[in-house]
């Protein structure tokens, strides 16, 4: 006879509910992921307000010309990028955290359904990113066109870039809490966690449009690349949503079959 | 009601729990004995949907674990102190646990009464000392007022009076019906709590009997202490033509078997033996343990003994 003949009781909307409520609680009553997100915060509109300055110095020095303009997705898209190596530590907290601690065995007896459980965190998680992502976003062009003054081009709202910024961190928030499900460890899920989401762009262009961190900057800095002329923050999307979706599959998957 | 029905759970060639079928019935303390890597541990995992059994079936009031649907509200479970986050309030690791089966704050706040833990109940629990961890736990699997409690070495780290205090509520909460399964080592603590031991030994059951069956598996002793060593021979051969078995204890000492202290101190009456002491002992739950493992499974250390005293 084959253990657990009778799976999981299947989840409810109330059971969803009171699971999003308990890991909501959890991730607030900690300091570590406020920390996390003002830290990224902080990371991000102050990358993107040294990249538009070093714009402005450039021109200063006259190794750029005195009319030469920088669209603000050109300063933000990076620096989001360069955030987001913080952002993966909020992201994986929840998961990474309990079972470094041995809550998560606490966790699961008072929520068995695992896939609940993990569901209830990366909404937390993704939650948080896409208030990060508006808000540093937002932040981040505002800096931008600041410090750029009449070089900043045209292009690229406060409301644009942000939502693309929140998009953005959602999403790879979703990959990061697969990836901790998979790893459990903290360490390892970060390195190949900031691996995955940023660093990945230092492959060839051909390669790292199809990687999260590929993705991400052509989403945000408005540079399409390899993808089709006007298609480019869709085909972002897509490849964003693929990946965020199999790691997290694969790690739901795993959550479920494993010993705690 | 905890019924454990063929289970077997194997970590690749290692067989830790081994086609094992137990009840755990209400209304009393069970005491979950075995020595170290005996699936004690394995099977409360088990039990508690922790881990998964490559065969058989483990249920809590009927139902596999996972598919309770406020698990808080039907079984209580305290396994590890370190299960839960060092930076988190004790408040707010039961609020969170409550949370997710729909139990009020109001409950956590009578929970942290109950442990002592109100006065406290802001602080990180990463500052806690074991024993107001251990209470954090109990409290913890109390949250849901459950039929059924499992508790793995509830005791340790705790204080005299906290031993006391445990002891006096799995007795309460027994004698309200419900089913509590204890386990833990300090046997001397189980004799005093426990109606009942389920005893495993490299997985596999080897005793499910009440404690007074375990403990007293073996035969009472009478000691008898005297000066006149030099008549103690003609003594001790008079015993055992009676079909007494003697032990000799310590000069002046012996121990005798299959007599109860009034026969034994009429023969010693009746040879003249001048006795000093004369003291009937019973058999301890640690004595019938020691005796069950070491005859069954013979997991004692070299040398140390495995029989009882």
């Amino acid at each position: 006879m084959r253990g657990r003949e009778r799976g999981p009781a299947p989840a409810t909307w109330r059971a969803a509910w009171r699971t999003l409520g308990s890991e909501w609680g959890k991730a607030w009553s900690v300091r570590s992921p406020v920390l996390c997100l003002v830290g990224a915060a902080l990371l991000t509109v102050t990358t993107a307000a040294a990249l538009a300055n070093d714009f402005v110095h450039g021109i200063a020095i006259g190794e750029r010309a005195a009319t030469e303009t920088l669209p603000p997705g050109q300063a933000v898209g990076p620096a989001v990028l360069l955030g987001t190596t913080v952002f993966v530590a909020f992201a994986m907290l929840p998961v990474t955290a309990e079972y470094a601690t041995g809550s998560v065995r606490s966790t699961f007896l008072a929520q068995p359904r695992r896939r609940l459980v993990l569901a209830a965190k990366t909404t937390v998680v993704a939650g948080g990113g896409m208030l990060l992502g508006v808000v540093a976003g937002a932040a981040s062009v505002v800096a931008v066109r600041g410090v750029l003054g009449v070089h900043a081009a045209v292009a690229g709202t406060p409301g644009g870039l942000g939502l693309k910024a929140g998009a953005l961190l959602a999403l790879d928030a979703v990959l990061v809490a697969g990836l901790a499900s998979v790893l459990r460890s903290p360490v390892g899920t970060l390195a190949v966690g900031v691996t995955i989401t940023a660093a990945l762009l230092a492959l060839p262009d051909r390669l790292n449009a199809w990687t999260p961190a590929g993705a991400a900057l052509r989403l945000i800095g408005g540079d399409p690349g390899q993808y089709p002329a006007g298609h480019a923050t869709a085909v972002a999307l897509a490849v964003l949503v693929v990946w965020s979706a199999s790691v997290y599959a694969f790690g739901a998957w795993l959550l479920e079959h494993r010993d705690a | 009601m905890i019924t454990c029905a063929g289970l077997t759970k194997r970590y690749g060639a290692v067989v830790a729990v081994d086609d094992l079928t137990v009840s755990v019935g209400p209304g009393r303390v069970t005491g979950l004995l075995g020595p170290n890597g005996a699936g004690k541990s394995t099977l409360l995992r088990l039990l508690l949907g922790l881990d998964r059994p490559t065969s058989g079936r483990a249920l809590v009031g009927g139902r596999p674990y996972a598919a309770l649907r406020e698990p808080l509200r039907v079984v209580g479970a305290h396994l590890d102190q370190r299960a839960l986050h060092p930076g988190r309030s004790a408040r707010r690791h039961l609020l969170a646990l409550a949370r997710a089966n729909g139990i009020g704050a109001r409950r956590v706040d009578e929970v942290l009464e109950l442990v002592g833990l109100a006065a406290v109940a802001g602080r990180r629990a990463g500052g806690f000392s074991l024993g107001m961890t251990q209470r954090l736990g109990i409290a913890a699997a109390l949250l849901g007022d459950p039929a059924a409690l499992v508790l793995d070495e509830p005791v340790n780290g705790l204080d005299t009076d906290g031993v006391r205090w445990v002891r006096g509520l799995l007795r309460g909460l027994a004698a309200e019906g419900r089913t509590v399964l204890l386990s833990s080592h300090l046997l001397a603590e189980l004799h005093l709590v426990a109606d009942h031991v389920v005893v495993l030994g490299r997985g596999r059951l080897l005793a499910d009997c009440p404690v007074g069956a375990l403990a007293g598996a073996g035969d009472a002793e009478v000691v008898v202490r005297t000066p006149d060593v030099a008549s103690l021979p003609a003594f001790r051969a008079a015993a055992e033509r009676l079909g007494m078995t003697v032990t000799d204890r310590s000069s002046g000492e012996v121990g005798i078997r299959g007599a109860t202290a009034a026969a034994v101190g009429g023969l010693a009456y009746e040879h003249g033996l001048r006795l000093h002491g004369l003291a009937e002992t019973t058999g301890t739950l640690e004595d019938g343990y020691l005796r069950l493992v070491g005859d069954a499974v013979e997991f004692g250390v070299a040398g140390a003994p495995a029989g009882g005293r």
